[in-house]
């Protein structure tokens, strides 16, 4: 039996429950199809969080009131909510494999103030998405947990979406299913897509620690591999991780030796329970610049190159509804009728950050730690505070280009060592591109 | 065939994704393969960060 809608999405993350709340608040009759069944419980790994706030970044301005349990959209206009424990972030963190920190932002000074100075909230993932998944039922959007999604064919009249043998049909269909997107590669839109590698990372949840030096996202570059260490909303509670871009590593063994035995950052750990593991996924695809085909509309991460990060993913899932209002209420569920998405698609995220080049790197695999270490001893003062991805890079990109006189000078052997890698990049997004899946 | 060892799967979803035999699907929040459909190619073998997906009779 086939079920009619104005809109069906697939996908019940971030994106596709805020689409599912708006489609139906503004009266679309709209269905959600999730593979999971407990769509509030997050397996994967997740950021965790709300980043960056406070700060202007695709053509938004995120807020959070912990008071009103809000998270805020001021230039879009709209909040949803949250109710459950955060942590404030205050920047990331570089650590080199003897000790050494390059740190965005001032934490001794910046703590003072977190109303004002933090740059980031870690949340509870599950407790953001039972928010949204309350407020999409209350909207009055079918949701379909326990959902696989399996097929999916345009038509003349609305586009067919099959899963275990029902069929759902929509005028237009949002596929917000996320970073790995099934129904791009079912509607052959990854094969203009540039792939970069496929990226797989590890984590563990350790808990009973206190780790004042860790004040948002660290991340953390031996000579054995890069990991991450990350506030979480818990108390007492962080997520280990590490990642690669050649599966088949062996990520395990990598967090054991960085957790109980390496000889600078094992005793950060000490005492330290494991409680919970996640594990995820990730095929660096270039962005989309036109998520859109056959009245099937890509939204949040399923358009981009990795995650956008949950508030990002929702606020896709807003405007991609509302768009899709005024094209059913317009009487055109056609590309005409959602182009205002696609230009804002366009003017906010895919013109200033889609072209950036990523590169499929991690440098211990070039630099050993005595390198890491005097490269990061050259940055003496903090940055400024961010938890902006591209801040992130562009802040240190554009310090060590002006540092290549001095290292040049004080260290030849590591200059070589960068010019090497800078001369082998075609090989080593070869490497990556061979080790990975391209999900054509 | 292959099978999913369920006692290291944290269920990531990431094989799900990247099968291209569209084989693998979440039942009641447990990633299963179907056997009618797995061609064997052993890309959820490969990618599993859990190394849950293991090769069973061969």
């Amino acid at each position: 039996m086939t079920k009619k809608y104005d809109l069906v999405i697939v996908g019940g993350g971030p994106a596709g429950l805020m689409a599912a709340r708006v489609a139906g608040e503004n009266g679309l009759s709209t269905a959600l199809l999730e593979r999971r069944k407990t769509i509030t419980s997050t397996k994967r790994v997740d950021g965790g969080g709300l980043s960056p706030i406070n700060e202007h970044i695709c053509g938004e301005i995120l807020t959070f009131n912990p008071k009103a349990k809000r998270i805020g959209f001021p230039v879009n206009g709209f909040s949803i909510r949250y109710d459950g424990p955060y942590r404030d972030t205050y920047g990331f963190r570089i650590f080199s494999a003897g000790g050494k920190l390059i740190s965005f932002g001032d934490y001794d000074s910046l703590k003072h103030d977190p109303e004002h100075n933090r740059v980031g909230v870690a949340l509870d993932k599950g407790l953001l998405l039972q928010g949204l998944l309350e407020d999409a039922r209350a909207g009055g959007a079918d949701i379909f947990p326990n959902t696989n999604v399996t097929g999916i064919t345009p038509g003349e009249n609305g586009v067919r979406v099959t899963a275990q043998g029902e069929t759902f049909e929509g005028s237009l269909v949002i596929a917000a299913d996320g970073i790995n997107s099934r129904i791009a590669r079912l509607m052959g839109m990854n094969k203009d897509r540039k792939f970069i590698a496929t990226m797989v990372d590890r984590v563990w949840n350790l808990e009973g620690i206190d780790l004042p030096q860790v004040v948002g996202i660290s991340f953390i570059v031996t000579g054995y591999g890069n990991f991450f260490v990350s506030r979480v909303a818990r108390e007492r509670n962080y997520h280990v991780g590490s990642s690669t871009y050649h599966p088949g590593e062996d990520l395990e063994g990598r967090l054991k030796r960085f957790v109980y035995d390496d000889p600078v950052y094992s005793p950060w750990f000490k005492g330290a329970k494991k409680t919970e593991e996640h594990a995820c996924v990730v095929n660096l695809l270039s962005p989309m610049p036109e998520p859109f085909k056959d009245n099937v509309l890509f939204v949040g991460d399923s358009a981009w190159l990795m995650e956008l990060s949950n508030a990002f993913a929702i606020l896709c899932g807003w405007k991609a509804a509302n768009a899709v209002t005024l094209a059913v209420l317009d009487g055109k569920p056609n590309r005409d009728g959602i182009a205002g998405y696609l230009q804002w698609w366009q003017e906010k995220f895919y013109g200033p950050h889609g072209q950036v080049e990523f590169k499929p790197i991690h440098l211990d695999d070039y630099l050993d730690a005595d390198a890491i270490d005097y490269l990061a001893g050259l940055i003496k003062e903090p940055f400024p505070s961010t938890m902006n991805f591209y801040t992130l890079f562009g802040t240190i990109g554009s310090a060590y280009g002006e540092l290549f006189p001095t290292i040049q000078e004080e260290r030849p052997d590591i200059m070589e060592k960068l010019m090497n890698i800078a001369n082998e990049m075609d090989e080593i997004e070869l490497k990556a591109r061979k080790a990975g899946f391209p999900n054509r | 065939m292959i099978s999913i060892d369920s006692a290291k799967c944290v269920g990531c979803g990431g094989c799900i994704d990247l099968c291209p035999a569209i084989a693998i699907s979440m039942i009641n929040d447990l990633v299963v393969i179907d056997a009618q459909l797995c061609t064997e190619c052993s890309i959820c073998v490969k990618v599993c960060p859990m190394r849950a997906p293991f090769q069973t009779d061969k």
